[in-house]
């Protein structure tokens, strides 16, 4: 299901579609608290509940139901930035925080894209990517496991590369956050 | 360059055979990804063998390091006689060297991959890059021996000779095609 079809059940009061949201985005919300703006595990834990809450009450503000992630993530930023804020936290220089922000989320943005991209995927190049790239299995492995030969794997694995890299370029012209 | 043969030229303990094994397969990929990286224009897929070749480099960076740790380890268990202690090192030794080899005959089989597609300009570095690849494999299972010592029946003999049996055949078949 696309972000965009996932949004429009939600709107209509779909509890599933709910669950599926909060599921899809909730490690996403919580690399940017942890792994961008380096919050506490209490804290990013209280920065979740509070952007799930608020996405809650407030999905129909968003303008391009495409454009969900784009969203969410600077609901999130701004919680954080606050949380920091009401906090004890001493930033040196919260220029310097916002810039190692920024590039910690493009990463994860990244991250997600392939994830996303390769879910869109055949599942034989599904398969062979994640065990070379993601289990680091050897290309005899993967093809015993996959009843391939050993000497083909390799040139399997540029064509599904070639293929993931269509997808993602066709992502890269996607929705900015309304 | 200097670095390395400065290290393993040195009397200290490591980097030793393992280590120059690995450094002469991670030279093997690199060739690989230069071949590629010149070949686009005849290849559509090349930027698949790239990040394959990068991969398998990053590997036996990481293995390099690992065959360094392992073989103290080794070696201090000789030495101190604890049997317990040489029971459990050598064989993790063995099993870093296998991993040499299966990383090694990858190598060889994706500059098998390479030698098909790339410009015939670079067929030269492919070849030589699934020789040193080759090499590497052969270093390996000879480690998995030696680490294994007298020890019959152990399954990581049989699969560090296949490995280097897969890097045998890429060797000739890229030799075939001259």
């Amino acid at each position: 299901m696309t972000d965009a079809s996932l949004v429009a059940r939600c709107r209509q009061g779909d509890d599933e579609a709910w669950e599926e949201l909060v599921r899809r985005f909730s490690r996403y919300v919580l690399a940017i608290a942890r792994q961008a703006y380096r919050l506490s595990p209490s804290d990013a834990e209280d920065v979740f509940q509070d952007v799930f809450a608020r996405t809650y009450e407030r999905l129909g503000d968003l303008r391009n139901d495409e454009a969900v992630r784009p969203w969410i993530a600077q609901l999130t930023r701004r919680l954080c930035v606050d949380r920091i804020r009401a906090g004890s936290r001493e930033v040196p220089d919260p220029l310097a925080v916002e810039h190692g922000a920024d590039e910690t989320l493009e990463q994860l943005d990244e991250a997600l894209s392939v994830q996303e991209a390769m879910l869109a995927m055949s599942e034989p190049c599904r398969e062979v990517l994640d065990r070379f790239f993601c289990r680091d299995e050897s290309y005899a492995v993967i093809g015993s496991q996959l009843g391939l030969p050993s000497g083909t794997i390799a040139s399997r694995i540029s064509r599904c590369l070639a293929k993931l890299r269509e997808q993602l370029e066709g992502r890269e012209r996607g929705p900015r956050p309304s | 360059m200097d670095r390395l043969l400065e290290r393993v030229a040195s009397a200290e303990r490591t980097p030793a055979a393992g280590s120059a094994a690995a450094a002469a397969a991670a030279l093997g990929a690199a060739l690989v990804a230069k071949a590629a990286r010149r070949s686009r224009d005849v290849w559509p897929d090349a930027g698949g063998a790239v990040a394959q070749s990068s991969l398998l480099a990053a590997r036996l960076r990481a293995l390099a390091a690992d065959l360094e740790a392992s073989y103290a380890a080794a070696i201090d268990a000789l030495a101190s006689g604890d049997a317990e202690a040489i029971g459990v090192r050598l064989p993790a030794a063995a099993e870093d060297s296998l991993r040499l080899a299966l990383v090694a005959a990858d190598v060889a089989e994706l500059a098998s991959e390479a030698g098909h597609r790339c410009n015939p300009a670079h067929h030269a570095d492919v070849s030589v890059g699934a020789g040193l690849a080759e090499a590497a494999a052969r270093a390996g299972a000879h480690l998995v021996g030696v680490n294994l010592l007298s020890r019959t029946g152990d399954t990581r003999s049989g699969e560090a000779q296949r490995a280097v049996a897969r890097a045998r055949a890429s060797v000739e078949n890229l030799a075939s095609e001259r």
